[in-house]
């Protein structure tokens, strides 16, 4: 009997433990998602909170939690964090940044999880995901930033969501086609103004044994760079706001515009102008393929000069000068999307909101994002920060930027599965198959399914 | 009665921990997963109620169909070749003869070589200046040369052979132990009475191999139908949606595509699919097994 009365005492308080834990984790997720979701909010400390801002502003010791999957151990990197902590010492000498930082796409994951556990890190980066986590009252709301009025407007759809900023951006990146000019320069070549020229001029590199295109297409996202630039010219010179077009219906993705991009690739395949092991490599290979002189071009961000630098000290390969274009269209008309980079956003839930408030300022000020921009190769997504860049590549990039047009990449007014399907046509057509237009039907029954996930990128 | 009653209640008492374990972690995520089933859901934002649209969309989504295409052939292809080959192999390891440890450990190891480890060495010999086709180049067959995971028809084939590397000996094992559980005296028995080496495998060998034709058939078909891992390292579908599979296509939707509503929708078909499967293979295979 009293063998039987202590098993049912544990079993008891076992049920008991397992109730309290369900019974914590729901109704504390509950009402701070309700009161950030109704105050928007920077005013949803609570006492906790308080006494936390107290600690920071009183000298006692303090630790903020800053999250990124991007900040590696690359020179401009490791500046960037020592520029970043040494501000913030300067500023909270009892501060200590804690960075949490996950070199992987699961950093994604990770940081939803985080988020929906109320155990994210105070100051976050991430990509594309705004406007959600914003919806969902994940963040902070920044609008009386003093930086909040620099914004560049290209940066709006990572910053800004139902007219109120959630983030700030680190920078506006171009893709394009990088070149080696020595390659380039040895065969007589210069930058092809219409797509013809294009063409001849990757027949006469393959003409010179050279690959005219390195591929990593093991990597989907390269195809949609390489896709994305090819049809973000064909689409906004049929019309000048081709993304709301499909996003409305009025244009398609089985239409006309992305058939042709498709019979470019198809063309481009039979052509022989990528490398053959396209598909079986990922960026890194396909970016030493590039640095090698193997190839003579390859369709990345403005981060590949930096990349061919440090492939060139790492492998040593002979150094050769970068350059840049973009992909015209028959009639030599060309369209960049200026994509804004990662969102940097502060948890609504922080401890330490003034804290996490200056670390945001001491990131997107001028000593700091300068420097990680110059390095980065990319453009400072706010007025009044300057970057000199080492390499005239991104100068051409800037110029290119500056010369043609630029719209919103047509990708942000569809659904993220619409835009697989078309990077899966791709790959597709690159394994050698001939284009089928029914393919790109997926794609349209897609937008048309998933449109409700899409959040349209602010005017 | 009252002692019984009793009994009933201590045991109901032994029960309830595992009870709670289980519907905290499995019964009530499953039931909330069939209620983002029928919604539209980016695991972000609130989900939003769609009815039966995402069970009615994935009959007709071509990748979907395409994943079930090669999951269907993938799990027949397992249970007509490689169920028989595992089980040809487990019959010549049971024999004597001098490399016998050294073959069983050898067909054995690719069991326990680490996905990563195998998906990488396969890839170096499968690319299109890998091993395979410089070994191709050097016997004079350039022309069959190519990128074998980048192929789209070459690359499922491929796949399949892979798993089929993995696979095969891990089943032959099971045969293996099956075959040794079968006392050697029915066959002393049965060559006195004048049976063959084939009347030996078809009235007593297979009869009693019958528990392990079932183990073996089971995770052959959940394997087929479950098929994730190589496909997701090698080729992640590949190219275009050649490689993809059930699982695979399940996975990309959900966390490439942040359709997880869909996403759910379609892995609630692929377990109504296993479990239909898997109850008839049961059904069939149990009702040959014979105990002595």
């Amino acid at each position: 009997m009293k063998r039987t009365l202590s098993l049912t005492a544990v079993l008891l308080v076992f049920a008991v433990m397992l109730a309290a834990c369900g019974g914590s984790g729901s109704s504390g997720n509950g009402e701070t998602q309700s009161a950030s979701a109704e105050s928007g909010t920077s005013t949803n400390a609570g006492s906790t909170g308080e006494k936390n801002e107290e600690t920071a502003a009183s000298g006692e010791p303090f630790v903020i939690r800053l999250g990124s999957w991007f900040i590696d151990d690359r020179q401009h990197m490791t500046d960037f964090k020592a520029n970043v902590e040494k501000a913030f010492k300067e500023k909270y000498p009892n501060g200590t940044i804690q960075w949490d930082i996950l070199l992987s796409a699961t950093y994604m994951d990770k940081l939803k999880a985080e988020l929906a556990s109320e155990t994210a890190p105070d100051v976050f980066f991430h990509q594309n995901t705004l406007g959600q986590y914003a919806e969902a009252g994940y963040l902070m709301d920044l609008s009386g930033e003093p930086w909040a009025g620099k914004l560049r407007p290209g940066s709006k759809i990572a910053t800004h969501y139902k007219g109120k900023v959630y983030g700030a951006s680190m920078a506006l990146n171009a893709v394009g086609v990088w070149y080696n000019k020595k390659i380039f320069s040895d065969l007589g070549l210069s930058v092809p103004k219409t797509w013809a020229e294009f063409i001849d001029m990757a027949e006469k590199i393959k003409a010179g044994g050279i690959t005219p295109i390195a591929l990593g297409f093991k990597d989907l996202w390269t195809a949609n760079l390489f896709l994305e630039l090819v049809v973000q010219s064909i689409g906004y010179e049929s019309s000048p706001t081709y993304g709301k077009d499909l996003y409305d219906g009025t244009k398609k993705l089985n239409g006309e515009e992305m058939q042709s991009a498709m019979r470019k690739f198809e063309d481009m395949t039979k052509r022989e102008f990528f490398n053959k092991t396209a598909l079986s490599l990922d960026w890194p290979q396909s970016a030493e393929l590039f640095s090698s002189g193997k190839a003579a071009m390859i369709v990345q961000g403005p981060w590949m000069p930096g990349v061919a630098a440090d492939n060139f000290a790492k492998y040593g390969f002979e150094a050769f000068e970068v350059g840049y274009m973009p992909i015209p269209t028959e009639s030599g008309y060309y369209n960049l999307n200026i994509s804004a980079g990662e969102s940097l956003s502060i948890n609504v839930n922080t401890k330490h909101q003034q804290a996490a408030k200056d670390l945001v300022s001491i990131i997107v000020s001028p000593e700091v994002l300068g420097p990680f921009s110059e390095g980065n190769g990319s453009i400072p997504a706010l007025d009044g920060v300057e970057a000199t860049y080492p390499t005239p590549a991104l100068n051409e990039m800037l110029a290119a930027v500056n010369n043609g047009q630029t719209s919103p990449g047509y990708s942000s007014f569809i659904p993220v599965s619409a835009a697989t399907v078309t990077q899966e046509t791709v790959t597709k057509i690159v394994s050698g198959v001939n284009f089928n237009p029914n393919d790109l039907k997926e794609a349209q029954n897609k937008l048309e399914k998933d449109k409700g996930t899409v959040i349209l990128p602010p005017e | 009665m009252k002692s019984s009653a009793k009994n009933y209640g201590f045991g109901l008492l032994l029960v309830l921990p595992a009870m709670a374990v289980f519907t905290l972690f499995i019964y009530y995520p499953f039931i909330q997963s069939l209620y983002y089933s029928f919604t539209e859901w980016d695991s972000i934002r609130d989900p939003k109620f769609i009815g039966f649209d995402n069970y009615i969309y994935f009959f007709q989504d071509s990748k979907m169909m395409q994943g079930a295409k090669n999951t269907i052939w993938m799990t027949l292809f397992g249970l007509l070749i490689q169920n028989p080959l595992a089980l040809l192999l487990a019959v010549l390891l049971n024999r004597s003869f001098r490399t016998k440890a050294f073959l069983r450990t050898a067909f054995y190891l690719p069991v326990i070589v680490s996905l990563v480890v195998a998906s990488v060495v396969w890839n170096s010999i499968l690319q299109f200046d890998g091993v395979l086709n410089y070994i191709l180049t050097h016997i004079g067959q350039e022309q069959a040369a190519r990128d074998w995971l980048g192929n789209i028809r070459t690359v499922f084939p491929v796949i399949v052979l892979l798993t089929q590397w993995q696979a095969l000996g891990y089943c032959a094992v099971i045969y293996l132990a099956g075959l040794q559980s079968i006392p050697a005296d029915l066959y002393e028995a049965s060559t006195i009475d004048g049976a063959g080496p084939f009347m030996k495998f078809r009235y007593i060998t297979f009869p009693l191999l019958m528990p392990a034709v079932t183990v073996v058939v089971f995770i052959t078909i959940v394997g087929g139908l479950r098929l994730f891992d190589l496909p997701y390292v090698l080729t992640n579908g590949g190219p275009g949606t050649a490689s993809y599979t059930l699982t695979l296509a399940i996975y990309n939707a959900a966390f490439k595509e942040f359709t997880y509503g869909y996403a759910t929708a379609a892995g609630v078909v692929l377990m109504i699919i296993i479990m239909i499967v898997t109850f008839a293979q049961l059904r069939l295979t149990r009702s040959r097994e014979v105990e002595l």
